[in-house]
């Protein structure tokens, strides 16, 4: 959960080394992009813009911090800001290995920390297109990739690659066609086909600008062409491995909001 | 004129056939539409919100499937794989937006230390009897899943399809056989499927006018060709009004492909009844020019055949237009109604009837002068017509005999009449179209006993701003007026709000928690884990007991009683938020936005039931109703004016919409123009008869006996406990358009006999002897026409046969009897005063004689 988050949210789906990858299958090239290393903690201040089809704009903004400990594993912490009435309310994602991410929010109103059992993957991530899976990495295993073709996408040239899930039931896309940029090693754009294999959402990064090494799109557009209602992101602030305490990803933070 | 029209024969003979062949090669564009979205005009304010409405919240119609286990509860392993495998399926299919079932919904419920949400039914689901029981646990605690995804004998559960917004009736017809074949293909005998819901009774009634319009025009065909071999037995007389109908049905359907109008349940009528009355007109043609043939001493000559030919035309041209005049007015009355199909009805008809006129009077001569050969006078007579004959006379006989007792009889039929005329219900009802053994029906009762109802429409709050909708005070509005509604009446099924969201959400995060692991200022007191004592487990009874509004509660009662007492699962916080005080609240707006966090944890899954997914400005209710009528929609959102005026909280306002409503709509729309377009005829043809005689009198007389006949009509209709639908609404306008027609063959043939003698007796008894045979003949023919919608697979066509078969026999009747009762009684003017055109009227009245 809190992997996705860092991957979909800021410096979504890693830079990649720059060698030479004109000689590589479509499983090296997700290996690649799977394989490259991730900023220690990243600090962003979010804009979510959730428009609906007519056009109507609702904007959230959010806080996130998020720290990745020494087995790998994320722990993240999401304050909202905008809008007034859910301001405050936080949320703790706190991934595990081999079972489901502990999640934990905290409503100012209510004045408590609850948890949440969440098992409903294919649900919205707080109302926006995106769902809880979309947002989590994929075990490189669980799909089987191929090259379609190379060709320009806004200016990059791009690998497009096609990953077809081995377990079709498992997950709730047919297939999805990645194009990954050749110089930056970023992926720009993920075609996701329903179950019927429909086209139903499109997935662009855009404006991706060099922060303390890392690539990032400053600005990432979920389009869902089914119900033609979309969600963008925009980093309004992002900054990577400055010193984030390991405190601040606990349930006591969580209801305390401060650190003492 | 004439003699210029009638030199080149053949000219007129490859026009009407240039022009049929060209409307021919329109008919296969033909669309059939029923959808009553369609039915009503398009500024209707019902049908702009209900449009209104499913652009926010998606398409409201839904295709209604049940699963029904045989033996025992559907919640076992086989069942719930199945259902599971038909979403699945179903959710496949073209257009589908969604499909909702137990298979694939959400269960949210509280835990000590928080909140659980996943999918009802595990993901790991094994069918083993412990998860059996955790699934109906589940399913019975919460009042939105009972009788949505479970009956109440728990043999049954719903698979509810929601199509996507804007598709068009070929599209709901691929996704409903889509769906049939899904289910036959996972049909087996341990189940049983119903599918209904208003897409699939809307393809179904399509489907059948598709069979109807196949089955029954060779029908009605073949009934006027029978009728016509009887009364002429010639072959021409059976072939030459015979083509008058087929060319000028298919010129009208012709004309309504060219311009894209739709074939609607009534307008399977329209072949019908061109067929049935466009006939008429051949019919007159045909027998003057067979008299005057009859007459005709000898070999006739080319020239002489053409002089007949002529002489018909001249003869008769002049009171066939005055008959297709007043049923053009008749028919076209329904114009006026705002009901498109039937304002459709009335325009195409109305044309029809001009067509057929026009085809009889030049096609029908054209043939006879191309056609020129020797006929053998036919002096056969008919001894069969004597029993008319006697019939009338003994009719006539009682009528001059005892004139008390006539005027008694007809205010007695005008009592019961207006008495059967008050229990006349009027509503148009869909799903009463199909007959009660048909497949449809048998599903939609199924759906109405076992869940919450197949129809519904919704109750949309607004606020000014975003956030409004999450204000306690509107919220608990929208829960008070649910409960109110459910109350107070007892068709509504199921109130379906956002506000059990939001009570749901309440309720989940105000678990008592068991531990204080997390949260030790928590507000809700943990519960007490030493065991109970019977003498505490008394009290606990009796303290819930206390609660109770009544003496007589259920078990699901008190145990909801009992739930609310112990604060099981948070029962006691299954509300609104609402008192400051309970939640340690300083204001409202603390409240306010405590429902927005709720919100938030609902992760934007209710756009269903509002605009936004954190500060609401629009939150929606869905009433279902079990009851399948429209009769008491009016009751019910008067009843919800009523309450908002008294208790929505200002600066907010509410809209009620959907397709109850819109139905509620059309039924009302059907019913004003059916009784203005009947107005509207009646008022027609007495102008028109009033001109023609140029006598007030003549065309005050002519109404009453097609009056009464209405009359009849809506008695008849009233007592059999027959509806006023879109069908049987229009039997007034038809009736009137046909049967003013017999009011004046009698008048015209009555002013002939009247010039002979000053016996009005005699002048009744021989007018009745003559044209009143033929009028009787003429009304059962066309009775006879309608008669074969009694074969329809619909029941408001089937009923529309049965009335204007109805209403020919009344009218017929009574044009004879009143309407000499009349000239009787208060000797008018206009029947004495005679003028040279009444010659030529007389003539082609006489056609007891050409029947023979």
């Amino acid at each position: 959960m809190n992997k996705k988050l860092t991957i979909t949210l800021t410096a979504l789906f890693i830079l990649l080394l720059s060698q030479n990858l004109s000689a590589l299958s479509g499983r090296d090239i997700m290996e690649k992009v799977k394989e490259e290393s991730s900023p220690k903690t990243t600090h962003a201040a979010i804009q979510l813009d959730i428009v609906g089809k007519n056009g109507v704009k609702k904007t959230r903004i959010l806080e996130m911090w998020t720290r990745k400990n020494s087995k790998g594993l994320n722990r993240s912490l999401i304050n909202f800001i905008k809008p007034s009435s859910i301001k405050g309310t936080r949320f703790l994602i706190v991934e595990n290995k081999g079972r489901p991410d502990d999640q934990h929010i905290y409503l100012p109103a209510l004045k408590r920390v609850r948890r949440i059992a969440a098992s409903a993957r294919n649900k919205s991530f707080m109302g926006t297109e995106f769902t809880y899976s979309d947002m989590s990495s994929r075990n490189i295993d669980e799909d089987t990739y191929t090259i379609l073709r190379e060709e320009t996408y806004n200016g990059h040239d791009c690998y497009v690659v096609e990953s077809i899930p081995k377990h079709p039931g498992s997950y709730h896309y047919s297939k999805t066609i990645i194009w990954v940029a050749k110089d930056i090693r970023m992926i720009l754009k993920v075609e996701m086909y329903d179950t019927n294999g429909k086209l139903k959402k499109v997935l662009t990064m855009n404006n991706f600008k060099k922060i303390n090494g890392y690539w990032t799109p400053y600005k990432t557009v979920m389009k869902n062409i089914q119900s033609g209602r979309s969600t963008i992101l925009t980093n309004l602030k992002i900054e990577y491995d400055k010193n984030i305490p390991a405190d601040m990803f606990t349930v006591q933070f969580l209801k305390r909001g401060k650190m003492n | 004129m004439i003699d210029r029209i009638f030199k080149h024969p053949w000219i007129i003979i490859v026009v009407v056939t240039g022009i049929t062949v060209f409307f021919m090669f329109q008919l296969p564009r033909l669309k059939i539409d029923n959808n009553y979205f369609n039915f009503i005009p398009k500024n209707q304010p019902s049908l702009v919100a209900t449009k209104k409405l499913q652009k926010q919240f998606g398409n409201q119609e839904i295709m209604d499937i049940a699963v029904q286990a045989k033996e025992g509860s559907i919640i076992s392993k086989k069942g719930i794989l199945l259902v599971k495998k038909l979403t699945d399926k179903i959710s496949a299919i073209n257009n589908v937006a969604n499909v909702i079932s137990l298979t694939n919904s959400d269960f949210i419920t509280g835990t000590p230390e928080g909140m659980e949400v996943g999918p009802l039914i595990g993901e790991n689901f094994t069918g083993d009897t412990r998860q059996l029981y955790k699934i109906h646990e589940r399913l019975l605690s919460w009042e939105l899943y009972k009788r949505n995804f479970i009956s109440d004998d728990f043999s049954a559960t719903q698979v509810i399809v929601k199509l996507k917004n804007g598709i068009t009736q070929d599209e709901e017809k691929v996704i409903y056989h889509s769906i049939k074949k899904v289910l036959n293909n996972y049909g087996n005998e341990e189940f049983n499927f119903y599918i209904a819901g208003m897409p699939s009774i809307i393809v179904l009634v399509s489907q059948n006018v598709n069979r109807d319009i196949r089955t029954l025009i060779p029908f009605v065909l073949i009934v006027v060709l029978l009728i016509l071999f009887l009364s002429f037995k010639k072959a021409g007389g059976i072939i030459l009004p015979t083509l008058t109908v087929v060319i000028s049905t298919i010129w009208t359907l012709g004309i309504m492909a060219i311009f894209n109008v739709e074939l609607s349940i009534i307008g399977t009528i329209i072949p019908v009844l061109l067929v049935a009355v466009g006939s008429a007109y051949g019919i007159h043609i045909v027998s003057y020019y067979y008299d005057e043939m009859r007459k005709t001493e000898g070999i006739i000559t080319a020239a002489g055949h053409r002089e007949i030919v002529k002489g018909t035309v001249k003869q008769i041209g002049m009171p066939v237009l005055l008959a297709a005049v007043t049923t053009i007015a008749g028919f076209g009355s329904l114009a006026a109604s705002r009901v498109i199909p039937m304002k459709n009805f009335g325009i195409f008809t109305a044309i029809g009837v001009g067509a057929a006129f026009l085809v009889a009077i030049t096609f029908i001569p054209a043939l006879l002068l191309v056609r020129h050969s020797i006929h053998k006078p036919n002096h056969k007579n008919s001894a069969k017509m004597t029993f008319f004959e006697k019939l009338l006379s003994a009719v006539h006989g009682f009528i001059q005999i005892r004139p008390d007792w006539f005027i008694m009889g007809f205010f007695i039929v005008v009592g019961f009449s207006i008495y059967g005329s008050m229990h006349l219900v009027k509503d148009n009802v869909m799903i009463d179209y199909f007959k009660k053994n048909t497949e449809i029906v048998r599903a939609d009762t199924f759906l109405r006993k076992n869940f919450s109802g197949t129809n519904s429409f919704s109750i949309v709050v607004k606020g000014k701003k975003p956030g409004d909708l999450t204000n306690p005070e509107v919220l608990k509005f929208m829960d008070n007026l649910s409960l109110h509604l459910k109350k107070k009446f007892p068709q509504i099924g199921k109130i379906i709000s956002f506000t059990d969201f939001i009570k749901l959400m309440n309720k989940s995060m105000h678990v008592p928690a068991l531990k204080d692991n997390i949260d030790s200022d928590t507000s809700v007191k943990p519960a007490s884990r030493n065991a109970m004592s019977p003498q505490d487990f008394a009290a606990l009874l009796n303290r819930a007991y206390a609660h109770a509004g009544s003496i007589n509660i259920t078990t699901p009662e008190l145990i909801a009683l009992i739930n609310k007492e112990l604060n099981y699962k948070g029962a006691a916080y299954y509300e609104i938020p609402y008192s400051t005080a309970k939640y340690s609240m300083t204001d409202k707006e603390q409240l306010k936005n405590l429902i927005s966090q709720y919100l938030l944890l609902f992760s934007g899954n209710l756009s269903d039931w509002t605009d936004d997914a954190l500060e609401p400005s629009m939150a929606r209710m869905q009433v279902l109703l079990l009851s399948k009528g429209t009769a008491n929609i009016t009751d019910i959102t008067g009843e919800i004016k009523r309450f908002a005026k008294s208790g929505l909280p200002k600066g907010y306002s509410l809209e009620t919409a959907g397709f109850a409503i819109v139905q509620n709509d059309l039924t009302n729309l059907i019913v004003n123009g059916a009784i203005r377009s009947f107005l509207i005829s009646l008022i027609a043809v007495f102008i028109i008869l009033t001109f023609y005689y140029k006598s007030l009198v003549a065309g005050l007389f002519s109404i009453i006996p097609i009056g009464l006949t209405i009359l009849i009509n809506f008695g008849v209709m009233g007592f059999f406990g027959i509806r006023m639908d879109i069908a049987t609404a229009m039997v007034g306008s038809i009736a009137v358009g046909i049967g003013i027609d017999y009011t004046i063959h009698f008048l015209s043939a009555y002013k002939y006999e009247r010039s002979k003698t000053d016996n009005l007796a005699v002048v009744s008894h021989n007018t009745l002897l003559t044209t009143g045979k033929a009028i009787i003949f003429n009304a059962a023919s066309v009775g006879a026409g309608f008669a074969v919608l009694i074969f329809s697979s619909l029941v408001p066509l089937m009923y529309l046969g049965i009335l204007i078969t109805l209403t020919m026999v009344v009218s017929s009747l009574a044009s004879l009897t009143i309407i000499p009762f009349l000239l009787k009684l208060f000797k008018p003017g206009f029947i004495r005063t005679s003028f040279v055109r009444n010659s030529k009227i007389i003539k082609h009245t006489k056609r007891g004689e050409n029947n023979e």
